[in-house]
């Protein structure tokens, strides 16, 4: 199920539910305790009320979205109703390797070294990390695609992107290809997508 | 804890996590330039499939000078925080969500995931928190405090139903992943069967029984304890620095509502 089908119940989220008057301290109030309300003891009841109902909403749209995520604006609704389904499954993930001319196939996303100072400031691994998230995606639209279409698409140009960049920190030049091998940890990578020669920008 | 005391250190760690993921996305900026995978031409195809009020947001500053502009308010943001009126602060907070999301939209999407999405639990809880009506605070703090709760309860929920999981498995498979570039002797070391079987289930069980907090503060801050450790050690072999500051500024929240919690009457 896309993210945003399941939308309209997000809006119940971001928005803040007010806690009508009744439901405060003092008389009227309906919570019924058979004693006498004690400092701070209805304003945590009507606490708990609002806490239940969040956690209710938010359980919910947790255990239910999940799935695929297309387009940009998918994603951008899972930032704003967060699944919170983290390393549930072993997926196969697609890992980037480039090749120039006939040399050897190489990592196209090398992992970035990272020190103590890394805790506060991440920034370099981070955008490795996103790099990554991209591949990804270029693996979903790649899904039932024909081959000829994936030069369009501006996922594999943005991977075409990241393979240049690579060959100018490397001091590489010339034709190149790079293709997508599925790595799950577990079996033997896999090579799921070859792209066409091409020729830096 | 009171919803003042609570409200404040929300508030200086939204700042904090402000400040830093705005420095993180300063020092590679140049993925963003002409030259870059998520330069602008790019980013305005990519605006096609964004609703139309959310392209007119983000488009004036998709060039490299409008979006240093949006960094360099969010720091300006962070310093707002730490006023003590709800309007000043309110404001800054919601003005940060929109730059979230601007900094989101501009990397298609999301940056750094998950982190991503506390933030802006984060900074939302804090903007609902200063509006004018009494409970504003209490709501604000209840939703931050939900969303928390939710991420380590479901996270162990949707472990524990998988077989892999439960066998050790999966948690071995990720510390193989070459994505996280983790540093071989964690793999061996912990991906030893025995380890994994022990540390999978302790993940699992931990995430599950995080509500279990909300019963006394004292279980709620030992729960705590527990998860800034666990995302410490998440730093530590995967990398996720992020996460670390994002959690962390829930945790007021989580103890404010464990003591409301504690406080309600029990019994005639």
């Amino acid at each position: 199920m896309l993210v945003r089908e399941a939308c309209p119940e997000a809006v119940d989220v971001l928005h803040p539910l007010s806690v009508p008057p009744r439901h405060r301290n003092g008389s009227g109030n309906l919570f019924r305790f058979g004693r006498p309300p004690v400092e701070g003891g209805y304003a945590g009841a009507s606490m708990a009320l609002v806490s239940l109902a969040l956690l209710g909403v938010a359980l919910a749209l947790g255990l239910f979205l999940r799935g695929e995520v297309r387009s940009s604006r998918a994603r951008l609704l899972r930032t704003l109703v967060p699944s919170w389904r983290f390393f549930a499954e072993i997926d196969a993930v697609p890992i980037l390797e480039y090749q120039v001319g006939e040399g050897p196939w190489r990592e196209g996303l090398p992992p970035v070294p990272r020190g103590i100072g890394s805790l506060v400031l991440n920034g370099p691994s981070n955008l490795r990390l996103a790099e990554h998230g991209v591949v990804e995606a270029l693996l979903e639209e790649l899904d039932g695609l024909p081959v000829d279409r994936a030069p369009s698409l501006l996922r594999y140009r943005m991977v075409q992107a990241m393979v240049e960049a690579r060959m100018r920190e490397a001091g590489e030049v010339g034709p190149y290809a790079f293709r997508l091998v599925a790595s799950d940890g577990v079996s033997p990578d896999e090579e799921v997508f070859r792209s066409v020669v091409h020729r830096p920008a | 804890m009171t919803p003042s005391h609570a409200l404040w250190l929300t508030r200086a760690l939204g700042a904090a996590i402000l400040l830093l993921q705005t420095a993180e996305i300063l020092s590679v900026r140049h993925a963003l330039d002409e030259r870059g995978v998520w330069r602008p031409s790019f980013a305005r195809e990519d605006f096609g499939t964004l609703p139309a009020w959310l392209r007119a947001l983000i488009t004036p500053f998709v060039g490299e000078r409008g979006f240093i502009a949006v960094l360099v308010v969010r720091l300006l943001l962070a310093a707002l925080l730490f006023v003590d009126e709800p309007r000043l602060f309110g404001g800054a907070a919601g003005l940060a969500v929109l730059s979230q999301l601007v900094v989101s939209a501009r990397f298609g999407g999301t940056f750094n995931g998950g982190s991503d999405g506390m933030s802006l639990v984060v900074l939302l809880g804090l903007f609902v928190a200063s509006l004018p009506f009494e409970a504003a605070a209490r709501v604000g703090l209840a939703y931050i405090a939900a969303q928390s709760l939710l991420s380590y309860f479901i996270a162990g929920v949707v472990k524990i139903r998988e077989a892999d999981w439960r066998s050790g498995r999966a948690l071995s498979a990720f510390l193989r992943a070459r994505r996280y570039g983790i540093p071989p002797h964690f793999s061996r070391w912990l991906g030893q069967p025995r380890l994994a079987l022990s540390a999978s289930w302790a993940v699992m069980l931990f995430e599950c029984a995080f509500p279990l907090g909300l019963l006394r503060p004292e279980l709620m801050g030992a729960l705590i304890a527990i998860a800034f450790l666990f995302h410490l050690g998440n730093w530590i072999v995967f990398g996720l620095n992020r996460f670390v500051l994002a959690w962390a500024a829930t945790y007021p929240a989580l103890l404010y509502v464990a003591s409301e919690m504690a406080r309600i009457p029990h019994g005639p």
